[in-house]
């Protein structure tokens, strides 16, 4: 109990630091912070569903997109707090949809599906724009800072890890666990197996379209090709896999690094930026299925264990 | 004009039959589910392209250059990216996860590639770009071409799986792959010349596309995802069925690029995807699960 | 009175093969009943159908009266269908008491915090696994990883309990110690049907037997009975003391 006290209130006194920092920087420092604040938190929502189910959704920039054209479009009409939540709540039906339509099957399914969505979006923006309103391209007007996007992204990025962390100590936590395991066991236990993955699914969704919507003000002029690059799914995908996907801190340790080295490569090697990726990520795949925490773990047990991890038991032979 | 739409959409047909096929051999056989499959057949384009337009070779001779080409580069994709991660799967179990995780990186080295040498543009040339006309509708000859390839490379693919003793082989493994060692077949190697086998299949339908579209370096996934909805449509691994849900999204997509919207040809391929998945989950060809 | 489980007209089909062919049979609040056959017979297709983890092709399966045939597998668990596997199904990266609670968080009206702990422990105890629920199920031995997978089934409060071969695999000694735990179980009422195909354990615990081959039913009654008749002895041979 005191333990968590004492977790609590460290994690407050972090997050106060965090938000008082950007007073200290340029205009640069601070977009450099907000944009690094947006990974962590897709990369840690991402992981929220992605990481105990290990389907992989290859849906981010779909849902991302969704919230930042919802605000493109809307920004001029509705005061700003109700955008975010219309944002919000066309991202959780699209989640909805989709996770009806192919959570109850085999994870392959799911990929495939989430896999072209992004590209269906935006097929169907350009479309609606192009026949209907008869201008692809819209400006965002919105008078909000750089750093009062950064303050809404650091709080979305802290419920995010709260939930994370809220998941892991509740029955939804325990079920992720068993169908982890075993789904078969998980049925037999009494355990709506598409429920519970439909409802992370959601949850999942859902921040990921309000940090679109969250950061769009950024931009200023918005369109279709910017909003749904695949890039962003890329990216958040690789940064929760190098932290780790099933720790509560690895898509944040992961984000970090991996950002910082981006904007670096982004900015050196424009033209060969998709290749380092594709390169960096296969290597991560094979290096670290786990992630780095998993992978720093395993070398600290290491020295401390003189029995070699993979000794058989024998169990095959009783089976 | 029914007979317009009905050709013409047979014919796109061909070509997305036989990337699917490409496909389904190798998620059904070696179980790399490939996601890099689209650039693949994006970067054949480009290859004919430029045998076309640099060198001077026609596209039905460049099948020549190409198709050996792509057959040693999937060989080598698999033996270098995809057997390390099905030696680590039998103690993990994890080659689904683990492939398309990984294709998902190649698919950007691929790209990027592709940008660095060609840019962002859309790319065509011209070739047999004259009209012909087939029981009183005009199409264009380079689209006839490719259909004829399509039905000359699929049909040899069908045959050589259906009445070869290599065919058998093949099958077996997408059968029982756990079986299949007992009958003394190499799995590892029928797996490897599968993935191979399809990425040559991904080239040709890239040629074929180049022949008759424009494209640029960033539009793979739209081709993964045909080729995908294919598959599934008719069912993992039944090549068949590729061949008779190919012909018939040709036939959707034509029929909603004449009638509704040229720009919502992607969303009807989705709704098409959508509806299988909630009624017929394995295909409209597939035995049903459970 | 109805019976607590009620089979009738039951089909099963894999493709074009019929695995469970006009199964009829059923259980009485309270009694304990061998499941019997041959390797193939169908058995544990049969069970399959009524936890849910096989969709008949045709049939009824009715628990106190109710239909549950075709529903899915957490529903007929929290209709109050527990069930063990043929081969053992632990939760391996769990830990013991992790393994039961599972079951106590997510049956009807669940358990969750330090009360499902508390009654994770009791039925710990209960299958003789005192003190063992920090371990990782991973690293207990066979005869305790069933031990833990029967707690666990327990932990349901299951109106109908399903063994499938849960006795087989065991030495002598363990064998001994199952059979008085299953015996245990029917000492409180439980009503119990078990796949089985250990005679010994069979004659101990089952007052009454239905016996299958080739997906049909061809005995059904008294265990000794059953297991006496020409046509049981004739499926069984050459296995009948497997």
């Amino acid at each position: 109990m005191f333990r968590t006290v004492l977790a609590v209130l460290f994690f407050v006194g972090a997050l106060a630091a965090l938000a008082w920092v950007p007073t200290q920087f340029g205009a640069y420092g601070v977009g450099l912070l907000l944009g690094l604040t947006g990974y962590v938190t897709l990369a840690s929502a991402w992981a929220l569903f992605s990481g105990p189910t290990r389907y992989v959704s290859l849906a981010t920039v779909a849902f991302f997109g969704i919230g930042a054209y919802t605000v493109a479009v809307l920004s001029e009409t509705l005061p700003y707090p109700v955008i975010l939540l219309v944002a919000a709540a066309i991202g959780l039906c699209v989640a909805l949809v989709v996770g009806l339509a192919t959570l109850r099957l085999a994870g392959v399914y799911f990929v495939i599906f989430t896999f072209g969505l992004a590209e269906l979006v935006r097929q169907l923006v350009t479309w609606y724009e192009v026949n209907v309103t008869g201008t692809l391209g819209r400006y965002i007007f919105l008078p909000i800072s750089g750093e009062q996007i950064y303050w809404q992204l650091l709080a979305l990025a802290a419920v995010t890890i709260g939930i994370g962390w809220a998941i892991g100590r509740s029955r939804i936590g325990l079920a992720l666990k068993v169908i982890g395991d075993d789904e078969v066991v998980a049925a037999h236990a009494g355990i709506n197996i598409a429920r519970v993955k439909l409802t992370l699914f959601a949850v999942s969704a859902t921040i990921i379209t309000l940090v679109g919507a969250i950061q769009a003000p950024r931009w200023t002029y918005v369109e279709p090709s910017i909003v749904f690059n695949q890039t962003i799914s890329f990216l958040t995908l690789i940064m929760a896999l190098l932290g780790g996907a099933n720790r509560l801190w690895g898509p944040l340790l992961g984000a970090i690094p991996l950002f910082l080295l981006f904007e670096w490569l982004s900015a050196n090697f424009p033209n060969h930026y998709s290749i380092i990726l594709g390169l960096l990520f296969i290597a991560i795949v094979f290096v670290m299925p786990q992630g780095v925490l998993a992978m720093v773990e395993k070398l600290w047990k290491r020295p401390a264990r003189s029995v070699p991890e993979n000794v058989p038991v024998g169990k095959e032979v009783v089976q | 004009m029914p007979t317009t739409v009905l050709i013409s959409g047979l014919v796109l047909g061909g070509t997305y039959a036989l990337i699917a096929m490409g496909l389904t051999l190798q998620y059904g056989i070696s179980r790399i589910m490939n996601l890099a499959y689209g650039e693949t057949i994006i970067l054949f384009a480009f290859g004919a392209f430029l045998l076309f337009s640099v060198v001077g070779i026609n596209p039905l001779l460049g099948l020549i250059f190409i198709l050996p080409v792509a057959f040693a580069l999937g060989y080598g994709i698999y033996g270098i990216m995809m057997q390390p991660l099905v030696r680590r799967s039998v103690k993990t179990g994890n080659l689904e996860v683990d492939s398309i995780l990984a294709t998902f990186g190649l698919l950007f080295v691929i790209q990027g590639v592709m940008l660095v040498f060609f840019g962002s543009n859309y790319t065509s040339y011209n070739y047999m770009n004259v009209g012909v006309n087939v029981l009183g509708t005009t199409i264009a000859a380079n689209r006839l071409l490719a259909f004829a390839l399509a039905v000359l490379i699929g049909g040899a693919l069908y045959l050589a799986l259906a009445h070869t003793r290599w065919g058998t082989r093949v099958r077996a493994v997408a059968v029982a792959p756990n079986s299949a060692p007992l009958v003394g077949i190499d799995v590892n190697k029928t797996a490897r010349f599968a993935f191979a086998l399809g990425t040559m299949l991904a080239a040709s339908g890239g040629v074929m596309i180049s022949m008759y579209q424009t494209f640029t370096a960033s539009m793979g996934v739209v081709f993964t995802m045909k080729a995908l909805v294919v598959v599934i449509m008719g069912g993992l691994g039944n090549l068949m069925g590729a061949l008779v849900a190919g012909l018939l999204l040709g036939l959707v997509e034509t029929f909603v690029a004449t009638y509704i919207d040229p720009g919502l040809t992607l969303a009807a391929t989705y709704l098409i995807f959508l509806s299988v998945l909630l009624w017929r989950p394995s295909g409209l060809f597939g035995k049903a699960a459970r | 009175m109805t019976a607590l489980l009620a089979i009738e007209g039951l089909y099963k089909q894999f493709g074009g093969l019929t695995a469970v062919s006009d199964v009829m049979f059923s259980v009485e609040e309270g009694e304990i009943v061998a499941l019997l056959g041959p390797n193939g017979s169908g058995k544990t297709t049969v069970l399959n159908m009524i936890s849910g983890a096989l969709v008949p092709t045709a049939g009824h399966i009715r628990l106190a009266g109710a239909e549950i045939a075709g529903l899915a597998p957490h529903r007929i668990a929290h209709r109050g269908v527990a069930r063990t596997f043929q081969l053992v199904r632990i939760l391996p990266s769990l830990t013991v008491r992790e393994n039961v609670v599972a079951a106590l968080a997510f049956r009807q009206n669940g358990l969750w915090g330090t009360d499902a702990e508390r009654q994770a422990d009791a039925l710990l105890e209960e299958v003789g696994l005192i003190g063992r629920g920090g371990e990782k199920a991973d690293d207990l031995t066979y005869i305790d990883q069933k031990r833990m997978e029967l707690a666990r089934a327990l932990a349901a409060e299951p109106r109908l309990l399903l063994l499938d071969e849960w006795l087989s695999g065991l030495n002598p000694t363990e064998l001994r110690v199952g059979i008085d735990l299953i015996l245990s179980l029917r000492q409180r009422g439980m009503t119990i049907l078990l796949v089985e195909h250990i005679m010994e354990a069979v004659r101990a615990l089952c007052t009454r037997a239905v016996v299958m081959n080739a997906g049909a039913i061809i005995a059904d009654g008294p265990t000794v009975a059953v297991l006496a008749e020409p046509d049981v002895v004739r499926a069984y041979l050459g296995e009948a003391d497997a």
